[in-house]
């Protein structure tokens, strides 16, 4: 169901409407969907981890089976939660962006918006389900009502609170929890390289191959932490942003808001910085 | 006492299992080094800090899915035990209440797990008289 937009937003006076500058907001959605790109590739999900550990299960039972046979289902239901979750704030930041941009280019969301309904295997807490619900609905109003430059402000007002949420979730979820994942197997290697090493019945070449295998995979987890943290900080950035902005819209003087806008682009550009690195 | 337990809680409990593994580890590790237990306990410790870090490992899934209201009863207790272990796994003389620790610990974990509200209760109980057991040393 498409929310209907309060009629306060029609009863606002003209002249507010008219002082009305929309760089700041193409600035910051335009930031925003360049940070976003990165989170497609992290290349590590919760089905990946629950591959690596079913292989890593194999190595330390020391058995060899046909096919590899990794029970991953509920690790694929987290990353729906995930890729949900992702969607509806790309989503929202692309409409934005669409939205404040001259050209006014139009944006599918029919894709997301599909997508948003096998949400419902999210527990989440009511705020949160509202928030889902409602960043959802405000894209879709904003794409199919009757588009008018100056409400933006006021969807941004209105996305705001939800937008926060959504982010925090999604950032709570790869950091504590995809991370905690990770720490976890993390663990697992350390108590089975540290075995291996104090193995009597093992030559000095096997237990250093154990330590080499041992540090290069805490090493390759560390790439990973490093990304999944720049993208945790991003999500929450960028919603400090949008509060921020949509918080003092009228007030916001070109250059403060620049500034802004600069400090997210640095930002933007060490975690560019730190992908290439990674991927190096 | 936090009125929800929401999905923040469940992977903080999650957290506290990795680290009390964390410390079991390290306790079978100096063990072993000081040949204060056999290959078989050592192994055998490993098998129980396992078990307890897939449990860890199920609670950061269910709290990115979803949270039972009867497994929330049992992690706030969960909690208090938590920060009592992990104060003092290290310190442990006895090797035998070290290791009943980690067991009714890690039955207890599968328990939340699986959503058992019986066998919870149950092992909340056993796991508190290994913890007397522990004060009496």
């Amino acid at each position: 169901m498409v929310r209907k937009i309060p009629t306060v937003i029609f009863l606002v006076p003209g002249f507010l409407l008219a002082c009305t500058n929309l760089k700041p907001v193409q600035q910051l959605s335009t930031e925003a969907n360049r940070g976003l790109q990165y989170f497609h590739e992290l290349d590590y999900s919760f089905a990946s981890h629950c591959r690596d550990h079913c292989y890593f299960q194999k190595i330390q039972a020391n058995t060899i089976d046909r096919d590899l046979e990794c029970k991953c289902a509920v690790y694929q239901e987290a990353d729906t939660v995930v890729k949900d979750l992702f969607l509806e704030l790309e989503n929202y930041w692309n409409g934005l962006e669409s939205l404040a941009s001259p050209e006014l280019a139009r944006y599918d969301l029919s894709s997301p918006v599909k997508g948003l309904q096998s949400s419902k295997l999210i527990d989440m807490s009511e705020a949160e389900a509202s928030a889902f619900q409602k960043l959802s609905e405000l894209a879709v109003n904003a794409s199919t009502g009757q588009y008018r430059k100056k409400r933006i402000v006021y969807y941004m007002k209105e996305a705001d609170p939800h937008l926060n949420l959504i982010s925090e979730k999604l950032a709570f979820i790869l950091k504590e929890n995809l991370l905690g994942l990770l720490e976890i197997q993390k663990e697992s290697w350390y108590a089975h390289y540290k075995t291996l090493s104090l193995n009597e019945n093992l030559s000095p070449v096997e237990k250093e191959f154990a330590v080499e295998k041992y540090y290069r995979l805490l090493e390759d987890s560390e790439k990973i932490r490093i990304r999944i943290q720049s993208i945790a900080g991003l999500l929450k950035l960028l919603a400090v942003n949008h509060s921020e902005l949509s918080a003092n819209y009228q007030n916001t003087s070109q250059d403060g808001f620049k500034s802004a806008v600069m400090r997210l682009s640095k930002e933007m550009r060490s975690l560019h910085y730190e992908f290439d690195q990674l991927n190096e | 006492m936090k009125e929800r337990v929401d999905s923040v809680f469940l992977s903080q409990v999650a957290d506290d299992f990795l680290e009390i593994a964390k410390k079991f580890n390290d306790y079978r590790f100096e063990k072993i080094s000081q040949q204060l237990i056999s290959q078989t306990t050592f192994v055998e410790m490993g098998i129980k800090a396992n078990q307890l870090m897939e449990t860890a490992r199920e609670m950061k899934l269910l709290s990115t899915l979803i949270v039972e209201p009867e497994a929330g009863e049992a992690l706030q207790q969960l909690q208090g035990i938590n920060q009592e272990i992990k104060a003092t796994i290290t310190s442990l003389n006895s090797i035998q209440i070290a290791f009943d620790l980690i067991g009714t610990l890690g039955e207890l974990a599968m328990a939340v797990v699986e959503k058992k509200p019986g066998s919870i209760a149950e092992n909340i109980r056993t796991i508190m008289n290994v913890l007397a057991k522990k004060t009496e040393e």
